[in-house]
């Protein structure tokens, strides 16, 4: 009874303020995990030590050496408890060094408690800007940072693929990164080394016995064409949705494929997780938007609206969704209030959206424009016209005289008729006020979200070739994954033919913080 | 805040709810006891355990951040047999404050604001993929906001457009509300009048723009753009049923001649033989176009000029009579034979007349010879 409550407790709190072990119910896998890490190194040694033994004397001894580590069993709420005090603790012993370091000998008239009491007050200071940048109330000023790049940073292929890459996704420890292209190949990649291991589709058979859905013509093959990828934010599940209509759940640590969900009755085109939750939200070219539990590997609701095509979706911790289809709109889903706010678009497709946050938007359109949306008006409340413009001189970094006299932003001089121009992804740095764009024309742009007069003003252009049909930030801003590939990402309107499909990262040169504390 | 303990089904009462077990069953919601907990963010669900548990004790618990006079109201909104499917893993979920709970919202507070609409309904094969814009269809002979048509004026203002297409010299300056507009317009055409070629292109590059002018103007307002000289702009409105006419005010006949003395006077100045052949040929055919009146505006001009008298004598108190058909022909016939009598061209007219008539009458004179001439 205790226990359950505790388990709903932690369900229903929305943000964290402390990490805290996954727990993730009456699993005894899972359990033994969270005890293994509650022991802490030392017990993981004493096991390893154990199972280097022969068998049968090390079946004993792993027995007994389980039941000498035994502890009286450590609820979430004390496990939290105590990883707050280490933090603590961390800060504190930052903070106390800091202080020697800066005022050696004048400390003396204080008395001791005084300035523990000045420390303390420091660090609880610093403890609050920490959760509300993390909770994203307050947004971290990144953009302000971002440093010219060096002549030998540029964008690096990390993994290679065959077709082109259509959707790339990040843990949330940004050290490991997810990749789908059009012929049905995942893989996860580690982002320093590079090395990826493949996802292996199972069987028709297991396929169907995981309850997929047949294709739709039973002579033909079930297309393996992936459209879209998500990862949780405990980085143990990822999702995928194609062509083949179904929601395909896979484990990261096995890669397997666990289950797929059936349901929608077009291609699945955009996934998304919301943040801290197993809640997965999926659109589809059947304008339904389905929402799905993967704990309980159940479907869980139905959201209509759209009129046409869905084409991305993204969500952050709450339980609002924001999706953009081809029916010009922009529309933000309260889930739990049963209604949907309908944003308009002037006369052009919406191919790509993202929060920046709860109550700003972005998003990329198929006339080449990127627009700024906020809750509270319907139409954008800045347009940036032309923004990948097909240009006839390859001149990218762009001179402060390109930009012509609209109001909002025009970076004229080309074309932005061309599928070239096409805006298919726009990524933003989490809680931050950096934002990346990328098209066709060669050319990934980084942007910045103005606070005072909310605009979008141009800040860098790092040249990549190809489709980029898929951005990813990492959370700290230090590096920018881009999904690249020959062709769009839901059709073949255009090829570029000299780009390399695979997924290409650029690192993000910052200049540090004055305030770093630890 | 607080944790509130539900209790559902008929089960025996623990000592610290309140109520007795028999009514239970009646009241399928009772609020037992309150546990003050430390404050969470509102969730808006009921999480409801699953039914695996034992039949005979059903306890519910319901996590709802609210206060307690409020949690019954809510919850009698909601049907029995809803509360009874809801499941605690969330596969069936009961939402409160839902659209579908709500009662309809006035609308938005503020125009700008986006349209906030329900998720539930579902979009049908029949839809409307992109809202494009209705054309409204005006038509001004049908609208009431555009007023009667003044056939006069709109007719004078075609004669003017269609003057203006030709006579190249008479676009310049447009019938203007002020004799000394015309004036100083003129003065432009002496000092651009260099060569013929030059004028010929300004003539090509006027006509077109006065075409596309023409077709494009409505009959209520015309605009004339800044000519390259003078750099004025002439509005000429046209307000239907007002009984304002600016163009008969000013007659084209006028105008013309003293174009036509502007023009001679040319002559005589100039010294190239090219120009004064020209400016000749110009005046040749502004004389032309003076002679031929089109036969249409003389029914017009003797009602306009009726109208006129009738307007003069209504001003001293008789009352206006309407011209008849018949008035009209006569009057035609009358201005006919003036302008002849005038032009000397009376007696042609007249016998040419009597000769068609002759040769019409003649087909009734009698050709053959009589019975009585045959037996003699």
């Amino acid at each position: 009874m205790k226990r359950q409550r505790v388990k709903n407790l932690s369900r229903i709190r929305g943000g964290k303020k402390k990490p805290k072990p996954i727990s993730n119910g009456d699993d005894p896998f899972f359990e033994a995990d969270a005890k293994r890490r509650r022991k802490g190194v030392k017990a993981f040694n004493d096991k390893e030590e154990l199972e280097s033994l022969p068998s049968d004397e090390s079946e004993a001894e792993v027995v007994g050496g389980e039941d000498q580590g035994e502890e009286p069993e450590e609820t979430a709420a004390e496990t939290r408890f105590r990883m707050a005090k280490e933090h603590l603790e961390r800060i504190r012993a930052a903070a106390k060094k800091l202080e020697e370091e800066e005022g050696g000998g004048e400390g003396d008239e204080m008395n001791m408690e005084e300035r523990e009491g000045r420390r303390d007050s420091l660090v609880a200071g610093i403890l609050q800007k920490d959760q509300l940048e993390a909770s994203g109330r307050v947004r971290r000023l990144i953009a302000s940072r971002v440093l010219n790049p060096e002549p030998d940073d540029e964008f690096k292929v990390l993994v290679k693929h065959r077709m082109s890459v259509t959707a790339v996704g990040l843990a949330e420890d940004d050290r490991r990164g997810f990749s789908a292209s059009k012929d049905g190949t995942i893989l996860h990649w580690d982002v320093e080394s590079g090395k990826h291991e493949k996802y292996l589709w199972p069987n028709e058979d297991v396929l169907i016995s995981h309850s997929a859905k047949g294709p739709q013509n039973s002579t033909s093959k079930r297309s393996k064409n992936v459209l879209s990828l998500a990862v949780s934010s405990d980085g143990r599940y990822l999702a995928s949705g194609g062509l083949d209509r179904d929601v395909h759940l896979w484990d990261t640590r096995t890669r397997e494929h666990i289950q797929a969900f059936r349901g929608h009755r077009g291609p699945v085109s955009c996934l998304t997780f919301r943040q801290g939750t197993p809640q997965l939200f999926s659109g589809s070219f059947d304008r339904t938007i389905k929402l799905w539990n993967v704990e309980d590997r159940t479907h869980m609701d139905n959201l209509f609206g759209h009129q046409s095509e869905v084409l991305t979706i993204d969500c952050l911790h709450k339980e609002r969704l924001l999706t953009v289809g081809r029916d010009r709109t922009m529309r933000l889903w309260k889930v739990p209030e049963e209604s949907q706010l309908v944003f308009r678009a002037p006369a052009s497709s919406l191919e790509c959206c993202c929060f920046i946050n709860d109550s700003e938007f972005l998003s990329g359109s198929d006339d080449g424009s990127i627009e700024l949306w906020s809750i509270l008006r319907k139409k954008p409340i800045h347009i940036i016209k032309n923004a990948h413009a097909l240009s006839s001189s390859h001149d990218e970094h762009l001179p402060a005289n390109s930009k012509e006299g609209l109001p909002n932003g025009n970076h004229a001089g080309g074309s932005s008729t061309s599928v070239q121009s096409w805006v298919s992804s726009v990524a933003v740095c989490r809680g931050s006020d950096l934002v990346a764009s990328g098209a066709a024309n060669g050319v990934i742009r980084l942007w910045t979200i103005a606070s005072d007069d909310k605009s979008i003003q141009p800040l860098l252009a790092y040249p990549l070739v190809g489709f980029a049909n898929s951005l990813a930030f990492s959370k700290s801003g230090r590096f920018i994954l881009a999904g690249v590939g020959q062709e769009p990402r839901l059709g073949r309107w255009g090829r570029v033919h000299n780009a390399r499909n695979g997924v290409a990262v650029h690192s993000i040169r910052l200049s540090e913080e004055h305030s770093a504390l630890y | 805040m607080f944790f509130s303990i539900v209790r559902f089904a008929s089960v025996c009462v623990p000592r610290f709810l309140s109520s007795p077990p028999g009514s239970a069953s009646s009241r399928p919601v009772e609020v037992a006891a309150s546990l003050a907990l430390l404050p969470f963010a509102k969730p808006k669900q009921l999480l409801l355990p699953p039914t695996e548990r034992t039949h005979t004790v059903q306890f519910v618990i319901i996590l709802v951040v609210k206060q307690q006079e409020n949690l019954e109201q809510e919850l009698a909104h909601i049907p029995f047999d809803e509360l009874q499917k809801a499941r605690a893993d969330g596969s069936h979920v009961i939402r409160l404050n839902t659209a579908y709970m709500q009662p309809d919202k006035p609308g938005r507070a503020n125009k700008n604001r986006p349209m906030e609409m329900s998720s539930k309904v579902r979009v049908g094969r029949y839809r409307e993929v992109i809202q494009a814009p209705k054309r409204v269809v005006r038509d001004p002979r049908f609208e009431s906001l555009c007023g009667n048509l003044n056939t006069e004026g709109f007719r004078d203002l075609a004669e003017e457009t269609r003057v203006r297409e030709k006579v190249p010299s008479q676009r310049r300056a447009p019938v203007a509300t002020s004799l000394q507009n015309v004036v100083a317009s003129d003065r432009n055409v002496v000092a651009s009048a260099s060569t013929r070629r030059e004028r010929r292109r300004r003539e090509e590059v006027e006509r077109q723009r006065r075409a596309g002018e023409a077709r494009g103007s409505s009959w209520r307002a015309l605009v004339v753009a800044p000519e390259q000289n003078a750099g004025r702009v002439l509005l000429l409105s046209y307000m239907p049923g007002s009984g304002i006419d600016i163009l008969s005010c000013m007659r084209l006949s006028f105008l013309q001649r003293k174009r036509m003395q502007k023009l001679q006077k040319l002559i005589k100045k100039s010294k190239d033989p090219n120009i004064i052949e020209d400016l000749k040929n110009h005046i040749s055919w502004i004389d032309k176009q003076l002679k031929s009146s089109s036969p249409k505006n003389i029914e017009s001009e003797i009602l306009s000029e009726h109208i006129k008298k009738e307007k003069e004598a209504a001003k001293h108190g008789k009352h206006p009579y309407y011209l008849k058909k018949s008035v009209i022909r006569e009057r035609k016939l009358i201005k006919k034979y003036d302008e002849l009598k005038a032009s000397g061209k009376l007696d042609s007219f007249i016998e040419k007349k009597r000769k068609k008539n002759a040769s019409k009458d003649h087909r009734f004179m009698p050709y053959r010879k009589s019975s009585d001439d045959v037996q003699r």
